[in-house]
């Protein structure tokens, strides 16, 4: 029977969607393991790393897909859509609270050291993590998202530009500042100011 | 283009850059300073990139699940629907849209063939006059041909009543001519003229009739084809016929005086 079942893992995101629309159980899980995670660590990026509200945020994404699978256009890509889709989540959270505020008080480091393994090398990298998620999120909504999608999720400036409904121009621009503003933010972890 | 800015902040220094590259990337850093301050922060984000982040409860996943069974639970009627209109397809791929205009082809075809039967009645010409205007002037035509016919159809009954009893005076005429009385002949022809005359005049009007001689001569003709065609006619014949004087020479008895 197993060479009569269809091999999900080798459909595209849209034929998933498709069957998701139709009530495939199935499609859905596939759908959800490639993007659960994903998603989950965009939002870990874009929510000051807030574990319970980013996870909230993964189920609110997912359940409407289930509820309103008819808001995807099947003649997009389902993944340019879905980010955008997470920066509109991400937009009406930060009108909702102070998420910068958030982020100086509840910052929380996501690796912790060892006791017995105090090598220089792991302060630093778990020293500048920190010091980069926490820049990251002082940065502008839009800055942030543009910054995020290029270099996390691994979006083109057309994805990015077609997730955010702007141009590509604006992208470019969007995220060079994001880059700037970072780089000179985090030149202290730089080895040539500390030589 | 996006890919060339991550290359070139490989490269060692700001100066080894070209002008083209030195363009691309101008707004992104326009001196030795800020290209070293770009060149360490993608490289420290390499690392970055190695501790992806990972959704460790199945809380979200059990949530979601009892969700989908929620939406697009086993009830049948819930299922046939989403399977007649399943919601992110085009309209036009839906199952049940393409159902509904196919069932409503079929109906206008098929009504379609009885409405337009072919018909080469006159239906077809009486239906091309629409007018209100004309139908009331044609009922009005229609009317005054009715009566027309009405008047000509009377006349015409009249005629073949009046000329029916002219047949049977012409066959008693006949008789009495086989008879040889003069007399008889005389009076009879007499009757006729006067009597076709008159009805003659009451019916038709005076241009038409030129003379009463022509319409007697019709009278004939008509007489004699009417005398040869109707059986009933024969019969008539038969009772008003009237046997010759020489069958039966004794009832010219009394009529004689001998001197």
């Amino acid at each position: 029977m197993k060479i009569f079942q269809k091999q999900y893992a080798q459909l595209s995101d849209e034929e998933l969607m498709e069957m998701l629309s139709k009530g495939n159980q199935k499609a859905f899980d596939e759908i959800y393991h490639r993007y659960s995670d994903i998603l989950f660590g965009y939002f870990m990026k874009m929510l000051a790393r807030d574990k319970e509200k980013c996870e909230d945020m993964v189920h609110d994404l997912f359940a409407k897909i289930i509820r309103k699978p008819d808001y995807f256009d099947i003649n997009r890509s389902f993944r340019t859509w879905i980010f955008s889709v997470a920066c509109n989540m991400c937009k009406n959270e930060y009108k909702r609270m102070s998420v910068r505020k958030h982020v100086s008080n509840d910052f929380e480091p996501t690796k912790s050291i060892h006791s017995n393994s105090d090598t220089l090398k792991q302060v630093h990298e778990s020293y500048f993590s920190d010091s980069f998620y926490r820049e990251l999120n002082a940065l502008d909504e839009k800055h942030k998202s543009v910054f995020s999608l290029r270099h996390f999720e691994g979006l083109s400036m057309k994805e990015i530009a077609k997730a955010l409904d702007i141009n590509e121009g604006t992208v470019k621009s969007r995220l060079f500042y994001a880059t700037k503003t970072l780089a000179g933010a985090l030149k202290e972890f730089n080895p040539i100011y500390n030589q | 283009m996006e890919k060339r800015y991550i290359e070139i902040l490989k490269k060692s220094s700001f100066d080894e850059l070209t002008p083209d590259e030195k363009e691309i990337i101008g707004e992104l850093c326009s001196n030795q300073e800020e290209f070293e301050d770009a060149k360490h922060l993608m490289k420290s984000m390499e690392s970055l990139d190695k501790e992806p982040f990972r959704m460790e409860s199945n809380r979200v996943k059990d949530r979601l699940d009892s969700e989908f069974k929620e939406v697009y639970g086993t009830e049948g009627g819930f299922r046939f629907l989403h399977f007649l209109f399943p919601p992110v397809t085009p309209f036009y791929t839906k199952p049940g849209l393409q159902l509904a205009f196919l069932i409503l082809f079929v109906f206008t075809v098929y009504y379609s063939i009885d409405y337009f039967k072919v018909d080469n009645t006159p239906k077809t010409l009486y239906s091309q006059n629409d007018n209100p205007k004309e139908k009331e002037e044609s009922s009005e035509s229609e009317k005054s041909e009715d009566v027309e016919k009405g008047v000509e159809r009377s006349e015409s009954e009249e005629t073949a009543e009046i000329m029916d009893r002219g047949s049977d005076l012409d066959l008693n005429i006949g008789v009495a001519e086989g008879s040889g009385g003069d007399f008889m002949e005389s009076e009879m022809v007499m009757e006729f003229d006067e009597l076709s005359i008159a009805e003659f005049e009451s019916v038709a009007e005076p241009s038409t009739m030129s003379s009463t001689t022509m319409s007697l001569g019709l009278s004939d003709g008509l007489f004699s084809s009417s005398r040869d065609s109707s059986p009933r006619d024969d019969e008539d014949n038969r009772l008003f016929l009237i046997e010759p004087v020489s069958a039966s020479p004794e009832l010219l008895d009394d009529l004689f005086t001998t001197f």
